[in-house]
């Protein structure tokens, strides 16, 4: 009978511990961010709204997104590391509000620079499902980037070069993984590899066709001793693209 | 008696909010943004209690984990099965997975603590100010990380065993064998 009391105080006593509760703070900094949230998101499924519509959308997503400490800190984060998600959140959310071609194919390319990230973690950690997970994101943000690159009447060359060497780049990363990774890795790595040299090839067609495809690629000006740089210059490129991304949403 | 009572009102409650939790998600499915945020708000306090019991009662790390809960669950609901597992368990079930992998990727565990959260700077201080629940709170730092589980979800939030399966990934025979053992420790700490 003790016993039965005894359990019946600690079952009440648990119960009561319900009265802890987080802090107003962030009760409050969660509303604001949820509406931001909200409010883009909506407008990715709607065809109603306007120019307009879509820079306050972008003002407002930025405006609170922007201004909270764990989207600022998950800007520079990693895939694995757990404001990662929140940098994905953030960048569909600038997806959804970004009008121009040149600056969504430089925020597909973005994603798929995560992706390869993704890759080379799902490959060091042996998790099949997640690196042919993290290939298939690839190859849809590497045929989302051309295809918003194909769609561009205004391309710059210089974005156009970004994208090339950012592909590059990611072939030459994906190639060097390929060397060490797991037998049943090759066949999803295969994939990757092929997605970002067709992207390239097909980068290169829009370069060879843009008005001002006079002026030379970098690697074509570059001393071949600097080509070794190559991750430096697409980190360099990555900020560059954002850069540019902002340009054109402004 | 009173506390049969107490108990069986408490999973009645628990069987409204998964109806209304049910309109809820079928609603902002479909772009309703009001009960999108009903949604979340609902589940914040239970979420943020039930990390916070997760990683050593520390209040910050709790709310910065809880507020990435919400980030991917947002980012996840239009692939929320209606049908399916209900919201809340969904919605614990991605609250354990990042705590699992949080301490992961810190590559640390949780260090059995006997310290009691500081009562200067917690918005707990009022349970803190009632010994019965500041021994409770330390009694239940020392249950293991599956017990601790078993037990905020079970005897705080009001999850059915049946949710606590889904989360847990175990069957509900396990998940009452653990609580039976999670109250038996309880009961030997606290005397």
């Amino acid at each position: 009978m003790d016993n039965l009391k005894k359990y019946q105080d600690i079952i009440k006593g648990l119960s009561q511990l319900k009265s802890i509760a987080p802090s107003e703070q962030l009760k409050s900094h969660f509303e604001n961010t949820l509406v931001s949230a909200l409010l883009s998101k909506q407008y990715n499924k709607s065809s109603f709204f306007g120019n307009s519509f879509r820079l306050a959308v972008f003002m407002l997503t930025f405006l609170i997104l922007g201004s909270s400490g764990i989207v600022l800190a998950a800007e520079h984060s990693q895939p694995g590391s757990l404001l990662y998600p929140v940098k994905q959140v953030v960048q569909e959310a600038k997806l959804a509000v970004t009008g121009s071609p040149s600056a969504r194919a430089l925020l597909h390319l973005e994603k798929a620079k995560d992706k390869v990230e993704e890759i080379k973690q799902s490959v060091s950690d042996n998790d099949d499902e997640k690196l042919n997970n993290s290939v298939k994101g690839y190859q849809d943000n590497v045929s989302k980037t051309i295809q918003e690159t194909q769609k561009s009447k205004e391309q710059t060359n210089n974005t156009i070069q970004i994208i090339e060497q950012s592909l590059d780049s990611q072939t030459q990363i994906l190639q060097e993984l390929q060397i060490t990774a797991p037998t049943q890795a090759q066949p999803a790595l295969d994939k990757a590899i092929d997605a970002s040299q067709k992207g390239q090839e097909q980068v290169q067609k829009v370069m060879q066709n843009s008005p001002s495809s006079n002026t030379p690629r970098p690697d074509q000006t570059q001393n071949p001793q600097n080509q070794s740089s190559n991750e430096q210059s697409s980190s360099s490129n990555s900020q560059q693209g954002q850069n540019t991304a902002a340009e054109h949403n402004n | 008696m009173r506390h049969k009572f107490k108990i069986s009102s408490l999973y009645k409650q628990s069987l409204l909010n998964s109806l209304s939790d049910k309109l809820l998600v079928h609603k902002a499915k479909r772009d309703d943004k009001e009960a999108f945020g009903k949604l979340y708000l609902n589940h914040l306090d239970s979420i943020y209690r039930y990390i916070f019991f997760r990683v050593n009662q520390e209040r910050e790390q709790a709310e910065d984990l809880t507020e990435i809960v919400f980030f991917k669950a947002w980012e996840k609901l239009d692939n929320f099965d209606e049908d399916g597992v209900g919201f809340r368990a969904w919605i614990y079930k991605i609250a354990h997975n990042l705590v699992i992998d949080h301490y992961r990727d810190n590559k640390k565990r949780v260090e059995l603590n006997d310290s009691i959260p500081d009562e200067s700077q917690n918005v707990e201080e009022k349970v803190l100010k009632d010994l019965e629940s500041k021994n409770l709170l330390k009694a239940i730092e020392q249950l293991s990380e599956e017990q601790r589980e078993v037990i905020t979800m079970k005897f705080i939030e009001g999850l059915s065993n049946k949710e606590i399966s889904k989360v847990l990934n175990k069957h509900e025979d396990a998940i009452r064998s653990l609580q039976y053992r999670a109250l038996k420790v309880l009961k030997q700490i606290l005397g």
